[in-house]
């Protein structure tokens, strides 16, 4: 009878991207994608009533403590006065909130949906070794693991670099460069036919930026992101007159050639060291991530890659079809991939 | 004993204090210094490595030594015993032997000597032992320092704080069959 049940199970594909900044799910059980993002607000309780909180996102623990969570924290937080506490930093789980991995459980959960009477399968992302930094990933991937499996959900961990390939690839049978320019972290991997040559990250993203211009100009790192969200654009053209933003603006513009110098730098230096093979073919870059949204970012990429000598032949630089989602998507991906092989 | 492992291929490496060698290699810098080869690496452009410390190793054989097979015991209890029933014969022999005897002392001394030799070689047989079995136990111990998960006590009210965004079934759909049968 149990066995019966057992085969009876539906089974659900799924695809997690734990970004520093969103974490994003997609499922083999619906046509949509659903993000949040990856910070939350602990309350006092006296600064608040439940019934102020109706129409939020919040969690509340056995010992009475409130939490925003999701995307209504980030809304609300100027509200309170408070900082929003990340779960994760650079890329990894913040060692200094050791407490979020309980509500980090419960956003995936909400994110997730209902899988209990399911058979459910998860790829979810993970970074690779930074090549500047001394972090290892092991910690952060195990953690993950366990959440995934307290929540009844087989689970893999797949190179988020490495599922940009698998999203948005297909045409070139999965063989090219994706470069994922997130929050935390630069990750990059080469694929050739599917198979992982090549992968490494860099602790300079999104973050890298917002604190260097903020240290340079004497500002907080919030309202620089605050700025750069609202009116950031690679191409030159500028819609502000405040000469205090257009300050900001300009130092943005630097820092983020600044970032796309470096990172080519380091694919050159990875390329030269570990693959020893001679490439045929030309090869793709596929540029994503959050950081990589402000219209001109592309284009400012494929000026800054011309002017290096570059070890391998570019067929083309474009940019993924959304570059908030396209991991998640990979993930999802190799997930269906992963359980029709298994089902075989 | 702290060592030294470097990954990177094909270098020829000069490092003050020790012999010139070719990596991918381990070498013992006990009694040069980790912050010194460190530098050295680092000026070289190396990032590839691992510095692995001896208090670590010692630390682990201390926790895995009572995990040895019963069987090896065993076998290591039969030697002793040998051994331990030489002593006895040797003693009783050294009794009954006046003192002045110079010949009779060099045969002793040959037997002492042999049975120096094959406690020393149990010894190190029983390092080799705990040595090989200490590669399997990181493992345990980092699984032990990752934090249970625990959220029956806790739930999620209010709204909900997702947006989502639409993707096509049909390109996930054929973009996993194309890379199954790339992956088979």
């Amino acid at each position: 009878m149990n066995e019966e049940k057992k085969k009876a199970k539906s089974k659900v594909s799924l695809g997690v991207d734990i970004g520093t900044m969103h974490i994003c799910c997609a499922s083999s059980d619906s046509d949509e994608i659903n993000t949040t993002r990856n910070v939350f607000l602990p309350l006092e309780n006296d600064d608040i009533n439940i019934s102020d909180l109706s129409g939020l996102s919040y969690v509340k623990n056995d010992e009475g403590e409130l939490y925003v969570i999701g995307s209504d924290a980030f809304k609300y937080s100027n509200i309170f006065g408070k900082k929003v506490s990340r779960p994760m930093e650079s890329g990894l789980i913040s060692p200094k909130e050791i407490d979020a991995i309980d509500i980090l459980t419960l956003m995936l959960k909400d994110l997730i949906g209902d899988v209990t009477n399911k058979e459910a399968y998860v790829s979810y992302s993970v970074p690779a070794e930074a090549v500047d930094e001394k972090r290892s990933i092991t910690y952060h991937e195990n953690v993950f693991g366990r959440i995934f499996k307290s929540l009844g959900i087989n689970c893999t961990s797949v190179n988020e670099a490495m599922a940009i390939i698998y999203s948005e690839c297909a045409k070139e049978q999965f063989t090219g460069i994706a470069i994922s320019f997130g929050a935390g972290m630069c990750n990059v991997a080469v694929s050739f036919k599917g198979v992982e040559a090549l992968t490494f990250s860099t602790a300079r993203s999104g973050d890298w930026i917002d604190n260097e211009v903020a240290s340079s100009l004497g500002m907080i790192p919030n309202r620089v992101t605050g700025i750069k969200e609202k009116y950031m654009k690679l191409t030159g053209e500028s819609v502000v007159k405040n000469k205090k933003t257009k300050r900001v603006l300009e130092a943005l513009y630097y820092y983020h050639k600044a970032l796309i110098e470096y990172t080519v730098k380091q694919i050159i230096k990875e390329f030269n060291d570990k693959i020893d093979i001679e490439i045929d073919d030309s090869l793709p870059i596929i540029i994503s991530g959050g950081t990589s949204i402000p219209k001109g970012f592309v284009k400012l990429f494929k000026e800054v890659i011309s002017n290096y000598d570059i070890p391998f032949e570019i067929s083309e630089i474009r940019r993924a079809k959304d570059p908030l989602t396209a991991v998640a998507s990979g993930l999802l991906i190799r997930t269906i991939s992963d359980v029709k092989n298994m089902v075989k | 004993m702290i060592i030294l492992k470097i990954y990177h291929k094909g270098l020829l490496l000069e490092i003050p204090g020790i012999t010139p060698f070719r990596t991918p290699a381990e070498v013992d810098i006990t009694n040069i210094g980790a912050s010194l080869v460190v530098t050295h690496l680092r000026s070289q452009g190396i990032s590839n490595y691992e510095i692995i410390a001896g208090v670590k190793q010692t630390k682990l054989k201390k926790i895995i030594e009572p995990k040895i097979d019963l069987v090896e015991e065993e076998k290591s209890n039969k030697q002793l015993e040998r051994i331990s029933n030489l002593e006895k014969l040797l003693e009783t022999l050294i009794d009954k032997i006046p003192s002045n005897t110079s010949s009779n002392s060099e045969q002793i001394n040959k037997k002492l000597d042999t049975i120096e030799g094959l406690i020393q070689s149990k010894s190190s047989e029983k390092i080799y032992i705990t040595e090989e079995r200490t590669k399997k136990e990181p493992v345990v111990d980092e699984e032990i320092f990752i934090p249970d998960v625990n959220i029956n006590e806790m739930k999620i009210s209010g709204g909900s704080s997702k947006t989502t965004t639409k993707h096509d079934k049909s390109d996930i759909d054929s973009a996993a069959d194309l890379l199954s049968k790339i992956g088979k």
